[in-house]
């Protein structure tokens, strides 16, 4: 287990959870463009509206994981689309650190779930499709605003 | 007592007729009443013997009129809230027929229940405990029904004694309106408390017969009566417990001032934390303080996420050693919110329902220094005590969805220590689905079942806690399996083993979503908690199945510990 110190060092260096959250909200939104003009059935996105909203993370006070509200096609896709939709988001989340590669958590004809994850935050990024095809970005752990300020721990 | 057939024909509509009909003659009498009180003869207006009479028997009647004015008031009052309590009653009747046309009962017309599969089979799509449940709670709905009901004509008996005795009234004011004003002031109608060491079932049923005003009150003016009371809806329970927490604080703040012993000390500061814990965590949003009891030692909590009382799928997480409400009531919610995150998203994909998720600190978590006590984490006891509270709190979550008339499929997880918890809390007839005990050293002694799911269980590489509940199976001992906690997940065949994605040199190679050790089941992303939403998500049918490989390994790491296998970061 790493000291507080260490690991509030380790956070210090990511940007804070409000910076990262636009930018994950921005490479969501590249990674749907980017899906609905190769993949013609991907267009009609629609924002869930709802998400658990934000969670603690780091003593609990000093730092927040956030999930962003989902993106859902109401249509599944094909076992090929689906292919070319994980090579898309790969090809596209790497650059900031994600594996391009993805877990997989389930495959079967025409039921998939997968999820991309970036080491330098615990970010994931998950794709489905089944029912329908959704497009989810749990944003990991960085500092609030007011702790990245602050530049050391609370005691708490 | 009045009957089931009694209260079939009682009426709100003409009670509140009668209300509205006493309270004109009300109006008639203050008002002449106020007007004959002016008219009052002063001495010199009229000298003599019978001017002495006339005021004597001027102040009798208006000392008549005062008795009267106040005692109808109290009747006006005691008709509206009569009106108000029996409306509810009906309900609750409808409801304990329509439960019973449900699962093969009939409610006779004097609240006789009968069996109408009496002698045949049942159908298949009938479980026998869910019906057994559903029998206890259309008994618990016809008997708290009359409960109230005979609570309510008691006490309306007691309005009318009273008025008709000539009890209400403060004397001769020579006012009729004020001697109106003391009669409604007076108390009339009070609110049944709710059935002593009710079940969650009973306690619903009690709930259901009290009106919106009288439930209102409830939570604002007793709400130490109803805030750990299982089967009260979520957020009646939450409020009532919100509200506790001012003078809970203030109560503990006081025997801090007087108390000497360092231990007390500690146990107090540690409670005054946790209240700051619960109230940061509720702060989060979309929260319910379902449990708030600080009569134990430790403090103990449980908060839910999103609609508990009528979310289709609903988990209820019950962690182990070490846990307290101050120490991991916030992390563990947290946890949840990560797990309740990827049900949503799973149903998205796949189709199902809404998700609820429960932090349950319930009970007394062993802590390390009780090691050498009957609080220990090696004896059953705490997980016992535990378990039976657990399983009063699941029949509460499956009690409000009955009373909602919304479908469950309730998911017990329990961690460690929890997971015995868990296990103790399923050997009884709850209304659990599916459970996922992970990283567990013993199922409990109490042989845990669900219905209509399954039991599953996961066990990470490097974590040694399962391992040490199943050394008999790991050096392949010829003795019984299991520890003092239970037989071992392992040795049940009726569990189902999941993947925790066990694979050696974890720094290199494929991706990975492997968990390790004992406290990384429910780190977001990985395989063990896909499979734990899959399962509380109620898509059984995703889980990944723990391979002979994964077992072969993950044996193999109790051997090599930090050579082949460890986190990667």
């Amino acid at each position: 287990m790493q000291h507080p110190d260490e690991a509030f060092a380790k956070l210090a260096k990511l940007p804070s959870i409000d910076e990262a959250v636009q930018q994950y909200e921005q490479l969501g939104s590249q990674i749907r463009q980017e899906l609905s003009q190769e993949i013609p059935d991907l267009t009609a996105w629609k924002d869930s509206q709802d998400s658990v909203g934000g969670s603690g993370c780091f003593n609990e006070e000093d730092g927040e994981k956030r999930h962003l509200p989902d993106y859902v096609v109401q249509k599944g896709v094909t076992d090929q689309q689906y292919e070319q939709a994980l090579q898309i988001i790969g090809k596209m989340a790497k650059p900031i650190g994600f594996g391009d590669k993805p877990q997989r958590f389930h495959d079967s004809p025409g039921k998939h779930d997968s999820s991309f994850f970036n080491p330098r935050d615990n970010t994931t990024i998950s794709f489905g499709t089944g029912k329908a095809t959704v497009l989810q970005i749990s944003v990991g752990c960085h500092l609030t605003p007011e702790a990245k300020k602050r530049g050391h721990p609370s005691e708490s | 007592m009045v009957s089931i057939s009694d209260i079939r024909k009682w009426n709100a509509d003409q009670l509140e007729q009668a209300r509205s009909e006493v309270q004109r003659e009300l109006q008639v009498l203050t008002s002449e009443g106020d007007e004959f009180a002016g008219t009052k003869i002063s001495e010199g207006d009229w000298t003599g013997k019978s001017s002495a009479s006339a005021m004597a028997a001027h102040d009798k009647l208006l000392q008549q009129g005062d008795r009267h004015a106040a005692g109808l008031a109290a009747i006006v009052k005691g008709l509206a809230q009569a009106s108000d309590a029996v409306r509810p009653l009906p309900r609750q009747i409808n409801e304990a027929e329509e439960l019973g046309r449900k699962y093969g009962f009939q409610v006779g017309e004097n609240g006789d229940v009968t069996d109408t599969f009496a002698g045949k089979p049942l159908p298949p799509d009938i479980h026998p405990e869910d019906r057994e449940r559903a029998k206890q709670e259309i008994t618990a709905k016809l008997e708290q029904v009359v409960r109230t009901a005979t609570d309510i004509d008691a006490d309306l008996a007691g309005v009318f004694g009273k008025a008709g005795a000539g009890q209400y009234g403060v004397g001769q004011t020579g006012n009729l309106t004020t001697a109106a004003a003391a009669g409604t002031a007076a108390m009339a109608l009070t609110t049944p408390d709710p059935p002593a060491g009710g079940t969650a079932a009973q306690n619903a049923a009690w709930w259901g017969t009290l009106s919106k005003a009288e439930q209102g009150a409830a939570i604002g003016a007793t709400p130490d009566k109803i805030g750990n009371l299982n089967g009260v809806p979520a957020v009646a329970r939450s409020q009532a417990n919100m509200n506790r927490i001012p003078a809970m604080r203030a109560r503990l703040m006081q025997r801090l001032k007087n108390s000497g012993s360092v231990d007390e000390i500690k146990s107090i500061e540690a409670k005054l934390k946790s209240l700051d814990k619960i109230k940061e965590t509720m702060h989060r949003g979309n929260r319910s303080l379902l449990v708030l009891d600080d009569t134990h030692p430790r403090m103990e909590a449980a908060i839910g996420i999103g609609d508990v009382d009528g979310a289709k799928n609903v988990n209820v997480f019950t962690p182990g050693f070490t846990t307290t409400v101050d120490g991991s009531i916030k992390g563990y919610d947290s946890a949840m919110a990560d797990l309740l995150q990827k049900e949503n998203y799973l149903n998205r994909v796949h189709g199902g329902g809404s998700n609820a998720a429960v932090t349950w600190i319930g009970y007394q978590a062993p802590q390390a220094d009780e090691v050498a006590s009957s609080q220990s984490v090696a004896l059953p006891q705490a997980a016992q005590h535990g378990g039976n509270k657990l399983a009063g709190f699941l029949s509460g979550v499956g009690v409000a969805h009955e009373a909602n008339n919304a479908p469950l499929h309730l998911t017990a997880l329990g961690h460690s220590y929890g997971s015995t918890t868990t296990g103790e809390a399923l050997g009884h007839n709850t209304p659990a689905n599916d459970a996922v005990l992970f990283g567990s050293p013993g199922e409990g002694w109490n042989k845990p079942h669900v219905n209509g799911g399954h039991i599953y269980s996961e066990q990470a590489a490097t974590d040694y806690v399962p391992a040490a509940g199943h050394t008999s199976d790991l050096f392949h001992l010829p003795t019984s399996p299991g520890g003092p906690l239970g037989p071992d997940t392992y040795s049940d065949p009726n569990i189902q083993h999941m993947s925790t994605n066990i694979k050696a040199n974890p720094e290199g190679g494929d991706p990975l979503a492997p968990a390790f050790g004992h406290s990384e089941y429910l780190n977001n992303g990985t395989t063990s908690q896909y499979n734990m939403a899959a399962v509380g998500s109620g898509h059984s049918e995703l889980v990944k199945p723990e391979t002979e490989g994964d077992r072969m390994l993950r044996d193999a790491s109790y051997f090599t510990p930090g050579f082949m296998f460890g986190t990667p970061k």
